[in-house]
């Protein structure tokens, strides 16, 4: 039944196989994930919620190549994980802008050597993608949350990763500005056909934005169950169908808790 | 005493008002006509405490005379010596020793011995190396400058956002770039407060270094006016080392302000 949920689209472009992923706590170890299995297919928007302190942060960070040190297999392409790589860009929870830099030079920032020229078109070009063209010159404090944490999703794109990993990145935002970064992320995702991986704890951003829902159980986390979003998109948060899913994600949330 | 307490609240009131201009002048005002009404009472004696007119004589006496410029200009140029030399050193080594921990590992031992030894200690030693005259001076400046720039260097280049070396390792960011654009500049109000501090110490230790020792440079004219007891002149002196001090903590103030544009301090609450 579980493995019908493991539908792929173009093969495994993420597969994770974590037998253990374990933190020195102050009394011993502190077992974060265990037992975590997960495949994510290629151009896959698949959303991870859980409680907090269920180990989808880590996740996300062992996926980044942050954290190398796990017991299992977390493996793009067929590649295991042993560190960072270009081929995936992640949105952390907050900006993490370089307060001295412009919004041009944050962007800029992620790119590899190249011509001065060729950079600064690239980066004007993402700039426009998350509609801050005007903004170039301006430094990260004279941008409002939802502008910032746009620049900092045109700089993990900057590269044109294959996978986009995203980490609470609206967490901070007003609901409003956070509605239209959704819709935002949504026409990059369809644009560029990449895939995004996103953890939150906003179950409708979840079933908004997702092909598929993954809900983490607690510490150690590991996947309690996954829903598909069969959906189509654009997607209505009224609409009965989504309404019922986002309820079913809900108990089986609160079934974890309780 | 009840109208000192009262002045002095009323000072911080209008401080914390959010007012300047003016009301920078307050305190310096009270002490000031404070001086002038216990000298004047004759309730001390001018040999140990003149009166801010008499002071003022000697100031213009001196001033015209240009014994204040010569002892000045020579304490200054002394300074600006020691101080360069110790910029240099403080802001390169503690970068150095931040960024390379085989540096850090082999050299903070020897430099932690020698922090604690205050810099007038090695005055003895700074002359025969260095001549009575300046070489010795410049030395225990730049010693004595030295420290704080470079303990606020390194603490500088420790205190790098974690946050962004993560992002710098996700992004692959070459060590060049990384430097250049994370360390460095995080790193620069640190870097600030070090040479504002250092530009501090190097005034303390020029002066003890003349006073000492020498025939020139404030210091010198220090103990100079006292052993003829010229209170008036020893007075003149301090003020002098003060108005220069802050003048120069200022131009680095401003410079501070104009390079660290993206932080905004916290004025008092």
């Amino acid at each position: 039944m579980e493995d019908l949920l493991h539908r792929s689209i173009g093969g495994d472009e993420l597969a994770i196989a974590v037998q253990a992923k374990t933190y020195q706590g102050r009394d011993g170890d502190v077992a974060a994930l265990e037992g975590m299995r997960l495949h994510i297919g290629r151009r896959e928007f698949v959303a991870i919620v859980g409680a907090s302190g269920c180990g989808k942060s880590t996740l996300l960070r062992i996926i980044a190549g942050l954290d190398p040190a796990y017991k299992g297999t977390v493996a793009v392409r067929g590649r295991r994980i042993t560190g960072p790589g270009l081929d995936r860009g992640i949105v952390f929870q907050e900006p993490r802008l370089l307060p001295w830099l412009t919004v041009a030079e944050n962007v800029a920032f992620a790119l590899p050597r190249g011509s001065r020229r060729e950079k600064a078109a690239t980066v004007a070009a993402h700039l426009e993608l998350v509609e801050l063209a005007g903004f170039a010159k301006a430094y990260p404090g004279e941008l409002s949350g939802g502008m910032a944490q746009r620049v900092a999703i045109a700089r993990a794109l900057v590269n044109r990763p294959e996978i986009l990993l995203l980490d609470e990145p609206f967490g901070a935002l007003d609901a409003l500005t956070r509605l239209r970064l959704q819709k935002e992320l949504l026409a990059i995702w369809d644009r560029e056909k990449m895939t995004m991986v996103m953890v939150t704890h906003d179950i409708e951003e979840a079933v908004y934005l997702g092909d598929r829902v993954v809900v983490m159980s607690e510490r150690p986390g590991t996947v309690r169950s996954e829903f598909a979003v069969n959906l189509p998109r654009p997607r209505s948060r009224a609409d009965a169908a989504f309404v019922q899913l986002r309820e079913a994600i809900c108990r089986e949330l609160q079934a974890d808790l309780g | 005493m009840e109208l000192v307490l009262k002045l002095a609240g009323a000072y911080r009131h209008s401080l914390a008002a959010g007012g300047w201009g003016w009301k920078r002048l307050v305190l310096p005002g009270v002490l000031l006509a404070l001086w002038q009404a216990v000298t004047a009472g004759g309730l001390v004696r001018p040999i140990l405490l003149p009166s801010p007119l008499q002071v003022l004589d000697a100031f213009v006496a001196m001033a015209g005379s240009g014994e204040l410029v010569t002892h000045l200009a020579a304490s200054f140029a002394r300074v600006l010596e020691g101080f360069a030399l110790a910029a240099v050193l403080g802001v390169g080594l503690g970068m150095g020793l931040g960024i390379f921990p085989l540096l850090f590992a082999t050299t903070a031992g020897i430099i932690q011995l020698i922090r604690p030894i205050p810099p007038i200690a090695w005055l003895p030693l700074a002359i025969l190396w260095f001549g009575i005259e300046e070489g010795s001076k410049v030395f225990i400046i730049a010693l004595g400058a030295f420290f704080p720039i470079f303990t606020n260097v390194l603490d500088g280049v420790r205190q790098t956002d974690h946050k962004f070396v993560e992002l710098a390792k996700v992004l692959e960011v070459p060590r060049g770039r990384f430097l250049a654009q994370v360390v460095v500049p995080g790193a620069l109000p640190f870097i600030m407060t070090g040479l504002r501090v250092g530009l501090a110490f190097a005034w303390m230790c020029v002066v003890a270094a003349e006073l000492s020792a020498g025939m020139k440079g404030v210091g010198y004219m220090l103990t100079d006016a006292r052993a003829l007891a010229q209170t008036d002149k020893v007075i003149v002196g301090m003020l002098a080392i003060g108005v220069v001090g802050k003048t120069m903590d200022c131009v680095l103030h401003a410079l501070e302000k104009r390079i660290v544009r993206w932080k905004t301090s916290f004025t008092g609450a």
